[in-house]
């Protein structure tokens, strides 16, 4: 009797501890299901993420990876649904991404969104008279793809999300990224949660390099791709800055402000910083001048990285880093791939930096009194303009002009007198030659196609638009109000343009 | 006849003797029944009917029982037996029965012998019966039933005597039908009828005829008193609807209130159970209800534009026929109402009328944007039915849409930058063509005359009530100063035409620069605006996720985007900014609406949110460098030329410049304020304490020099009416040496003098002997004494300060360096004017020379020791300096007046006594008046403050 007892209570303890060991193992394995989803989502392969977190079971920590799959998917509503969950919200990672779900969710409401499945690109437009950019940013998108597989040795899986939104506090409320600081550093676009997070061109007063941009940020996306998310920020930073201008053909202002010069002249100024100190993000940095020549620096060394560690040297080193252990730093990457370590390349670097002695940047401060005196002709100019007087409009810029002749803009506007006063002739000769200004604006773009025809440089009117596609001038190719262009994406460009330009 | 040994023989004598007793008794007994059932059916209560109907019919049995039985016994042998010779001879009945039963053998064959047989013995066993004994016994049952019907016949003639109408009554309920019984009877006599309407009326009692048609007011208490004609009934006063009872009067009547709700028709009835029995007469009442206050509001219905008429006057008049409680201003937007009371008569007052003004600016019709409904609503004090608010029609203002008044002015103030430019642009071409001929000159001057008229035009303007602010209207003076000058200095030839096209384009680019600054400004208010519109209508659309809220949630967002949608159309207009927020306003409605349309609330109250939130933070929407020239552009950091320079620093500089004259004003009405606390700290209690003590001791003796002067008078220039105000003056004086302002006496001992001795002049040129003459004597005499005491406080004065300024003469030489300090600020000002884009107009720089200088004068008295002469100065520089000051921002002075909620009253100003108001007014008037005031200013806040008063 007494012995079938002992048997018995051995048996419920056996129990006990059989289905302890079952439930800890589950948990275990659960755990490590949330965790390889959260790799599968970084290295955006989100469908085999969702079916890893659909038998994931309902923890609170799978929940939290179901949400940040939501976001990479654009699927906001979901990610606060999810996050919304109280043993969820009371997480520490959970706090970090409801914020994000929910500034996401409110700007992407009722918002537009365009797919063009031959080639693989969803845009979200936050404002729905951006749509007729889509066209342009579902090519670039295809061809900058195609270009980082060449570089990089990774393609983009299909869709390539782009959000285009209409302001930076619609961007920081997307990305998670603090709106000072984007304000700070003139952040127009971040590349996070999969997707391509960007301002649209209308929210510029002369808009931005937009379609290089893209191209900068979907190489931020490869980039956390092929490594898992392990590339450190002088790397993701350095190749992206490189491969902006890689995915299209190349044109005479590449490169006529050397990255180089850029760096030299920051580290000179002081305002450069070693390539591993650069911080949690360049939008993070105090100044917008700071940021650039960190670009500079970061772009430059990657240059000189690619051309003296030999060709391919980029996808190997994206491999190691994918390969290499969580735990270990990604200079050791550099080390193994090229056998010499980060420290030494920066030293090498920098010492080539100082010896090509380039002469300093163009010298930009410009006195204030003269700049004064340019903004003042400037101004007249415009007004006079806008009143007919093109005569006194000219006069008036012509000194602004000559007070800082490569201005593109100041050149444009002169031009734009001439035009009106019917001097065709001198105002093509001012947009005629690429050297005659330090860069190009969109405006001299569209003047330079629109003047000079068939002689002038090629794809003139593409570069305009990549830089400001919703100024009237631009989009419509100079044309008069009333006129449209032939082709119907620009036409399209030239009627959003238009509706609410001033007369 | 009967045969003898027949049994008919035998009934007929029980029949003879019994018969008409029998149906004596029977009639009474039913009789009886039928007076039981009618009493019965007079309780009226619901089972009395089936009652009556069962008594009846008991009472009408007997009859038919007995009917009946006389039957049997005419067809049944036996029955006859039983009923008479079994009865009084039962041997020879029993025999009978017998030999009835052979019979019956014999006839069905039995062997009883023959039919005949049997039959014979039966009439020989009949034939022995008694037909005496049955007759007497006939007669003994016959004497019983007589005496019981008797009985019965008695008691019911008993019932009936007792009181017959029951009867009656009982019948006419037994027929009534619908509760009602269809025989009116009278119940009561002497009827009186008192009618006294209600208490607030005002109104005397009245008697009314117990049959006639009374015209009576809603509350009336009408008193019924009568005798009953018959004690026992429940007597009721009935409308028809209700009835009230009547109560014993304790002088042998009845008596019942009836309050008059509606008309009636009021009748005394006596009420059986549920069966009421009306008297054939009754009152019928016409009830008039107390309507509500008529409340008119002039050219009300009317729709009104606020852009085009700013400024609603509201005359209104309510009148009430009993008395009027309480009169609101009413307005209503959407869902939000505002009731502010206008008035709260008080002793019966039956009419009112008043009249105030609203603003565009007013608080509630600026914070709304949908038409606003304005009414006047006035409230009776009706006690019967619950006071009752009567409205009048109403005006519908319709607001300017969000941002509309802005970029009326915007537009303005563009043209005006545009036609500057055009005379610019004329200038130019001119320079460029070489120097122009008379004729061209004299086109320029009318050019230049144009535009600087657009521009006036532009500042002066009223936009619904928006004006130009203070600061960019000075700035336009400055500007105007400005050409003009150049103009003058331009005809006299020379190089100053070059100076005439560089005024020309700091002009252009001085309304440029504020115009950008207003657009900016200005896009950021309508801004905040529009989101707190777009936040209302995320409210609304989430109010709509439950049913019963859909259609009134629709019905606000839809209002909510209709604002929305006009508020950023108009934001396109006012500049970059406006530009950049307005094109974002319509994506977001077009988010809402694109949601909406689908069905989806959901997004679009996040939509409604995005919106709202962006609207908050009303910054351009890219707001660093990006965008710039050079080869960055992505991601951060873009390169360019960085900031470029401004074309002009006019509006900056005239922010500047407004900004240190109101810190040069503050500093020195600060530094004016020591040297009063200095002076005035400068004196020790006992000083003051004796200084008082003389004060007060010069007081009365001024009081008693002027004591036999007249009070009052009606002709001011006559020797009375002079003398009248000299005594005023003089007891003027006397209150100010009292409260201790010895300045201000010795100025109204001044003006005391001077009017006294104008009343001895014109009493020696009066007629000897007259009044007049006597008052110009005394006048004369007060003049002299009076006199004395004016030098003597005069002295006193001259001693106090000389005093004080002895005692602070260390504060004051600090104070004296302060001020020239600021003399030398104010100078500065001046030159940063003159060399800035935004110079302040020839007025504005006048005063503030003036004012520098009264500074300068401040400080040469300050550090001479003589403190009061240098306050004196300070008031005067600071006077200066207040007139010197930009005007007001008219728009922030609106909002400010509506913010406080206060509307302009002064439509009409309420007579004296009208109201609790009105004497808070007057009162703060006379106490105004009281107050000290510099002397200078005496006069013009006398001639202000009285005629607020008139």
């Amino acid at each position: 009797m007494r012995r079938r007892l002992r048997l018995r209570v051995w048996a419920a303890w056996l129990a006990l501890l059989a289905f302890g060991l079952v439930a800890v193992d589950s948990r275990a394995v659960l755990g490590v299901s949330a965790l390889r989803a959260r790799v599968k989502i970084v290295e955006l392969e989100l469908a085999l993420a969702s079916e890893l977190l659909a038998a994931a079971g309902d923890d609170a920590e799978v929940v939290v990876e179901r949400a940040r799959l939501a976001l990479y998917r654009g699927e906001c509503d979901e990610a606060v649904r999810l996050l919304e969950r109280h043993d969820v919200s009371e997480r520490d990672d959970a706090a970090e991404l409801v914020g994000v779900a929910k500034g996401c969710a409110r700007v992407t409401a009722a918002t537009v969104v365009l797919r063009d499945e031959s080639r693989g690109v969803a845009v979200r437009f936050h404002d729905d008279a951006d749509t007729p950019l889509f066209p342009y940013l579902a090519e670039a998108a295809a061809t900058v793809r195609d270009a980082l597989e060449r570089d990089l040795g990774t393609r983009l899986p299909s869709p390539v999300w782009i959000e285009l939104v209409r302001d930076q506090l619609s961007l920081a409320a997307v990305s998670g990224l603090p709106e000072s600081a984007a304000k700070t550093t003139g952040t127009v676009a971040v590349a996070k949660w999969g997707r391509v997070l960007m301002i649209s061109p209308r929210a510029a007063k002369s808009g931005y390099g937009w379609l290089d941009t893209l191209a900068h940020e979907m190489t931020h996306l490869v980039l956390s791709q092929a490594t898992r998310d392990r590339a450190p920020l002088w790397l993701q930073e350095g190749v992206a800055k490189r491969e902006e201008v890689r995915w299209r053909k190349a044109t005479v202002f590449d490169g006529v402000v050397s990255h180089d010069d850029v760096a030299q002249d920051g580290f000179r100024r002081g305002l450069g910083v070693p390539l591993t100190g650069i911080g949690p993000s360049i939008a993070m940095l105090p100044s917008a001048e700071q940021a650039m020549v960190v670009f500079a620096e970061v772009a430059s060394f990657i240059g000189y990285f690619t051309e003296h560690a030999g060709e391919g040297v980029m996808p190997k080193l994206l491999t190691a880093l994918r390969d290499a252990s969580p735990l270990a730093a990604p200079e050791a990457a550099i080390l193994e791939v090229t056998g010499t370590g980060l420290g030494e390349w920066e030293k090498r670097w920098r010492a080539w930096l100082a010896g090509t002695a380039r002469a300093p940047v163009e010298e930009r401060i410009v006195a204030t009194p003269v700049r004064k005196q340019i903004a003042r002709g400037k101004r007249l100019g415009e007004l006079l303009m806008a009143r007919g007087f093109y005569d006194a409009a000219e006069a008036k810029l012509r000194e602004a002009h000559a007070l800082l002749p490569r201005d593109a803009t100041l050149r444009c506007r002169y031009a734009a007198a001439l035009v009106g006063e019917g001097e065709t002739l001198a105002a093509e000769g001012l947009v005629r030659a690429p050297g005659d200004i330090r860069w190009p604006t969109a405006q001299w773009w569209s003047l330079h196609d629109d003047l000079l025809g068939k002689s002038a440089l090629a794809d003139a009117r593409w570069h305009a638009i990549a830089n400001d596609p919703l100024d009237a001038a631009v989009a419509c190719e100079e044309r008069p109000r009333g006129e449209l262009p032939v082709e119907p994406k620009l036409r399209a460009l030239c009627e959003a343009a238009r509706r609410f330009a001033p007369e | 006849m009967h045969k003898q040994g027949s049994v008919e023989r035998l009934l007929a004598a029980w029949r003879e003797e019994t018969g008409p007793a029998g149906r004596r008794a029977l009639l009474a007994l039913f009789a009886a029944a039928v007076i039981g059932a009618v009493l019965l059916g007079r309780t009226g209560v619901p089972w009395s009917r089936p009652a009556a109907l069962a008594v009846v019919l008991l009472g009408g049995a007997p009859i038919v029982v007995a009917r009946r039985r006389q039957r049997q016994e005419d067809r049944d042998v036996r029955a006859a037996v039983a009923a008479t010779i079994l009865r009084t001879e039962p041997d020879v009945g029993l025999a009978a029965l017998r030999a009835l039963g052979l019979r019956d053998r014999a006839l069905a064959g039995g062997d009883v012998g023959s039919p005949e047989l049997v039959g014979l013995h039966l009439s020989r066993v009949l034939g022995r019966a008694s037909e005496g004994l049955v007759a007497k016994r006939g007669a003994r049952v016959a004497w019983r039933w007589s005496l019981g019907g008797a009985a019965l016949a008695l008691a019911c003639f008993g019932v009936v005597a007792f009181e017959p109408a029951r009867i009656v009554e009982g019948l006419d309920v037994l027929a009534a039908s619908t509760g009602r019984a269809p025989l009116a009877l009278v119940w009561t006599r002497d009827t009186s009828v008192v009618a006294e309407p209600p208490s607030y009326l005002d109104r005397e009692r009245e008697m009314l005829s117990a049959q006639a048609e009374a015209v009576l007011p809603v509350g009336t208490r009408i008193t019924v008193g009568a005798v009953p004609l018959r004690r026992g009934r429940s007597l009721v006063l009935s409308d028809g609807r209700g009835e009230v009872p009547f109560v014993d009067d304790g002088n042998g009547g009845v008596v019942a209130h009836y309050t008059v709700t509606a008309d009636a028709s009021l009748t005394v009835a006596a009420r059986f159970g549920a069966v009421l029995v009306p008297e054939p007469r009754s009152l019928g009442i016409d009830a008039i209800g107390d309507p509500a206050p008529v409340v008119r509001l002039e050219g009300a219905p009317a729709t009104k534009r606020l852009v085009l008429e700013p400024r609603i006057t509201l005359r209104w008049s309510a009148e009430d026929e009993h008395a009027l409680r309480e009169i609101a201003l009413v307005l209503r937007a959407g869902e939000k109402e505002e009731r502010r009371v206008l008035s709260k008569p008080e002793g019966g007052t039956r009419k009112e009328r008043g009249g105030l003004e609203l603003f565009a600016s007013d608080r509630f019709i600026a914070a709304s944007h949908v038409p606003i409904e304005v009414s006047v609503e006035a409230l009776d004090d009706d006690a019967v039915t619950g006071p009752k608010w009567g409205r009048s029609a109403a005006f519908v203002l319709v607001p300017p849409a969000v941002g509309e008044l802005e970029l009326l002015r915007y537009r303005a103030l563009a043209h005006a930058r545009d036609a500057l430019t055009e005379l610019l642009g004329a200038r130019l071409d001119a320079a460029r063509r070489g120097r122009g001929t008379e004729r061209s000159e004299a086109s320029d001057e009318a050019q230049q005359a144009r535009a600087l008229g657009v521009l006036k035009a532009a500042i002066k303007a009223s936009y619904g009530g928006l004006h130009v602010p203070g600061k960019i209207a000075a700035l336009g003076r400055g500007q105007t100063e400005r050409l003009d000058k150049a103009l003058g200095e331009a005809r006299r030839g020379g190089r100053a035409r070059g100076a005439l096209v560089l005024a020309s384009e700091n002009a252009v680019l001085a309304i440029d620069a504020v115009l950008e600054a207003l657009g900016a400004r200005d896009t950021r208010t309508c801004a905040l605006l529009l989101s707190d519109v777009a936040s209302e209508a995320a409210v609304a659309i989430k109010a709509g996720a439950e049913q019963g809220e859909r259609e009134r949630s629709e019905r606000r967002a839809a209002a909510a985007l209709e604002v929305l949608s006009k508020g950023g159309t108009n934001l396109l207009g006012l500049g970059e900014l406006g530009l950049d927020l307005g094109e974002i306003v319509a994506s977001g409605v077009r988010r809402i609406e694109r949601a909406l349309a689908a069905g989806d609330r959901h997004h679009a109250r996040l939509a409604a949110e995005d919106l709202a939130a962006r609207l908050r933070q009303p910054d351009p929407s890219f707001g660093s460098s990006g965008g710039g020239e050079g080869p960055g552009g992505v991601e951060a950091g873009g390169g360019g030329e960085g900031e470029d320079a401004r074309p002009s620093e006019a509006a900056s500089q005239a922010e500047g410049l407004d900004e240190a004259l109101a810190e040069l004003r503050r500093d020195h009405a600060r530094e004016r304020q020591a040297v009063a606390q200095a002076l005035d700290e400068a004196v020790t209690h006992e000083q003051r304490d004796a200084l008082k003590e003389e004060l007060r001791q010069l007081a009365k003796e001024v009081r008693r020099a002027v004591d036999e002067l007249p009070e009052q008078s009606s002709d001011a220039e006559s020797a009375r009416g002079q003398a009248r105000a000299g005594r005023a003056a003089a007891e003027a004086m006397a209150g100010e040496l009292e409260r201790g302002e010895l300045g201000e006496a010795t100025d109204h001992g001044k003006q005391a003098l001077k009017e006294l001795a104008g009343a001895a002049r014109t009493g020696q040129k009066a007629e000897s002997g007259s009044r007049e003459e006597e008052v110009g004597r005394a006048a004369k005499q007060a003049r002299d004494e009076l006199q004395a005491r004016v030098a003597s406080a005069e002295q006193r004065l001259e001693s106090q300060r000389r005093q004080a300024s002895e005692a602070a003469k260390a504060a004051l030489g600090e104070a004296a360096r302060r001020e020239r300090s600021l003399a030398e600020r104010a100078r500065k000002l001046r030159r940063d004017s003159e060399a800035s884009e935004a110079p302040l107009p020839d007025d504005m720089m006048k005063r503030l020379a003036e004012a520098s200088l009264a500074m300068d004068q401040a400080g040469e008295e300050l550090g001479g020791k003589r403190g009061h002469a240098g306050l004196e100065r300070q008031d005067a520089a600071q006077r200066l300096l207040e007139l010197a000051a930009t005007p007001r921002d008219e728009s922030d002075r609106g909002r400010t007046e509506g913010e406080r909620g206060e509307m302009s009253r002064d439509a009409e100003v309420p007579p004296e006594k009208k109201d609790e108001a009105a004497d808070r007014f007057r009162r703060r008037v006379t106490e105004g008046l009281g107050r000290k005031t510099p002397a200078h200013l005496r006069d013009a806040v006398r001639r202000y403050t009285e005629g607020l008063l008139r």
